[in-house]
């Protein structure tokens, strides 16, 4: 798992920056994007072992953010962990359904959200 | 009274007067008729009432009158007459027959009071119902609107003092010292509490717009009020509380939302510790309830501080918050026990208070026992009448590698749950059982009353909330069908229905048990889907 990138999707910069040190401080690398039309690009680019995907985002919601790393055949395999400020109740089956593996609600679990990452992060061999 | 008296207040009545022979040739009509309708009193003489049908009935409507006053009985009811000018009055209308001193009917007379202004006013009263109603259920939507967007402005901003002081007490910003640790621990409690004050909001906004989802299905008490005792145990410990627990044996199943019950019991529970000394004892308790033995009654009591007699009205309202001099002083926004009472009255439990100042507090709560007839109702029984047949689905789910822990998570089995609920044939079929064996093995029935498309329509469910949901579930999902395998029999239904039910009732569980029954499904009439 050491040394797995984790792309942070978030408009929010003080969230950007507290996952960072929170991610690093287990040995991940990190990579950023911070709108919806930005991260595909950025997905592409950096080729992350998994995206924590905020929902409210300028240039495209979190969904829609959602379907086209879905209908993206280099993307696809990529776990997708929801983290929004939103209200589960409303949300969570929807992005479940729409393939993420997990949802937090804002603040996050730390422990949590690092077992899940490590849950479904594929060691490479 | 003289004649005279008596045609005096004739004359005089508010109400209009008509009276007619009995071929219904007007003979007299007050001054108030003429008022009402129009018509001067010689130009109603010797008329047929007729003139005043306004043409909002049918002939039989006048047909069924006529015939009556004519049988010598009163007719009266309201009715649309017309004026001479054409315009339309409503009247309450009473018309009875007078009878000669031989008994025979030599007339009649009609008795009309205007009654358009009264339901004028009422038409007016029920659009003025009808807009304020639509005005509230607007206002509570937008508070519903605007509760969510405060719990979503606020969380931001709190997730980021969350994650930073996390950040230093882990040390991940270098190291700290003892003073430091305290202070920015007690800043990390406060961000906690926050956290459960908007967590209380939102829930709050759900209840009053009735969108608390609630999911009962039959639980284990036992287990749930250990997994909630156990949570508390750190903090009872550090008060130097003990946290008891007892749970009567054999007790049937409670028919609750899992989470919900977790929920209604964790504010019971902490509410008690914030109240109670050092040294105090808490006790979870359950049973049936004393006082209807289709009800599980638990209880939570402490031997804390009690409540003042007057606060206890009180205690279950939305901000109210208890007091007490030398306790915490800030309890929060005193929405927990009033959230509590929803989720257990939403349950179909009622939940109430006991308590002595200086002595403790006893709150108690009921909750439905799972009744298997009760929840059998809607899928077998039709139209007042015990269906003749229905099938049972049994689907294990079981991990593709036996000694893997992967396979049926709790998530899944709740969206399978709620899936089969709300969308498969939800008014024929029901979800009867749910349970989770082993770790990643799990088995689930379903009566189905639809019919054998029924089945297939549970099938296909199942298999598509698990495809859905990858992470979930890496195995082998098994369907078991029985299908008009055991109709009811002609002299169960002869039974009346709640007796017939019973006893299917008592059939389909021994069937649940029976591995026998369903081993013998094993080697045939089941259907396998492998992911």
């Amino acid at each position: 798992m050491a040394g797995a990138k984790i792309l942070i999707v978030d408009d929010d910069r003080d969230l950007r920056l507290g996952l960072n040190a929170r991610l690093r401080a287990n040995g991940f690398e990190t990579a950023f994007a911070e709108d919806g039309m930005m991260t595909i690009s950025i997905a592409l680019r950096e080729k992350p072992d998994a995206i924590l995907l905020d929902l409210g985002l300028p240039g495209g919601d979190g969904f829609v953010v959602l379907d086209r790393l879905r209908a993206n055949s280099n993307l696809a395999h990529i776990p997708v962990i929801v983290i929004s400020a939103r209200d589960p109740e409303a949300n969570e089956k929807r992005a479940l359904t729409a393939g993420a593996v997990g949802y937090f609600q804002k603040p996050v679990d730390n422990e949590q959200l690092l077992a899940m990452i490590a849950e479904h992060i594929v060691q490479p061999t | 009274m003289n004649r005279l008296h008596l045609a005096s207040a004739v004359e005089s009545a508010g109400e209009a007067i008509v009276v007619t022979d009995c071929e219904a040739r007007i003979r007299y009509v007050n001054p108030a008729f003429q008022s009402l309708t129009g018509y001067r009193v010689e130009e109603a003489i010797g008329q047929n009432p007729r003139i005043l049908q306004s043409g909002a009935y049918d002939t039989d409507f006048y047909s069924d009158m006529w015939q009556t006053i004519k049988s010598g009985s009163k007719w009266s009811g309201e009715v649309k007459n017309r004026r001479k000018d054409g315009s339309v009055y409503e009247c309450s209308l009473t018309i009875a027959p007078v009878f000669d001193g031989d008994g025979l009917i030599d007339g009649f007379v009609a008795v009309q009071r205007d009654i358009t202004e009264i339901r004028q006013a009422e038409r007016v009263l029920i659009e003025k119902q009808r807009e304020l109603n639509e005005s509230q259920r607007e206002q509570l939507e937008m508070k519903d609107r605007f509760l969510s967007q405060v719990s979503h402005e606020l969380r931001t901003p709190l997730a980021a003092v969350h994650q930073f002081l996390s950040l230093l007490l882990d040390d991940l910003a270098g190291p700290i010292n003892s003073q430091q640790r305290e202070f920015l621990g007690i800043a990390y409690r406060n961000v906690k509490q926050l956290e459960h004050l908007i967590a209380d909001l939102t829930e709050v906004a759900r209840a009053q717009s009735g969108k608390l989802r609630i999911e009962p299905r039959p639980l284990d008490l036992e287990r749930a009020v250990a997994d909630a005792v156990v949570s508390f145990d750190g903090k009872a410990r550090a008060k130097e509380i003990r946290l008891r627990r007892k749970v009567e044996s054999n007790l049937p199943e409670v028919m609750a939302d899992a989470a919900r019950l977790q929920q209604i019991l964790s504010n019971l529970i902490e509410n008690s510790i914030k109240f109670t000394d050092e040294e105090g004892v808490i006790r979870v308790v359950a049973g049936l309830d004393p006082d209807d033995d289709s009800k599980i009654r638990v209880t939570v009591s402490d031997t804390g501080c009690g409540i003042e007699p007057d606060a206890m009205e009180r205690i279950f309202d939305r901000l109210h918050q208890e007091n007490v001099e030398g306790w915490e002083s800030r309890t929060g926004l005193g929405l927990g026990l009033y959230i509590t009472r929803e989720l257990v009255t939403r349950q179909g439990g009622r939940i109430w208070v006991e308590s002595k100042q200086g002595e403790g507090t006893s709150f108690h709560f009921t909750l439905p026992s799972f009744d298997l007839p009760r929840i059998l109702r809607p899928a077998l029984i039709d139209r007042g009448e015990l269906r003749p047949s229905w099938g049972i689905v049994r689907v294990d789910v079981s991990p593709m590698d036996p000694h893997s822990s992967r396979g049926a998570s709790p998530d899944m089995s709740r969206d399978i749950y709620h899936d089969m609920c709300t969308t498969v044939h939800s008014d024929v079929d029901v979800v009867l059982r749910h349970r989770f064996c082993h770790g990643a093995y799990a088995t689930l029935y379903a009566i189905i009353g639809s019919g054998p498309e029924g089945t297939a329509a549970a099938a296909s469910r199942i298999c598509s909330v698990m495809r859905r949901d990858p992470g979930a579930l890496n195995g082998t999902i098994k369907f078991l069908v029985r299908w008009n395998a055991d109709v009811t029999r002609p002299e169960e239904q002869k039974l009346g229905v709640d007796a017939a039910l019973a006893i299917v009732a008592t059939r389909i569980e021994a069937l649940l048990e029976d591995e026998e029954w369903w081993e013998e499904l094993n080697h045939g009439g089941s259907q396998d889907t492998h992911r």
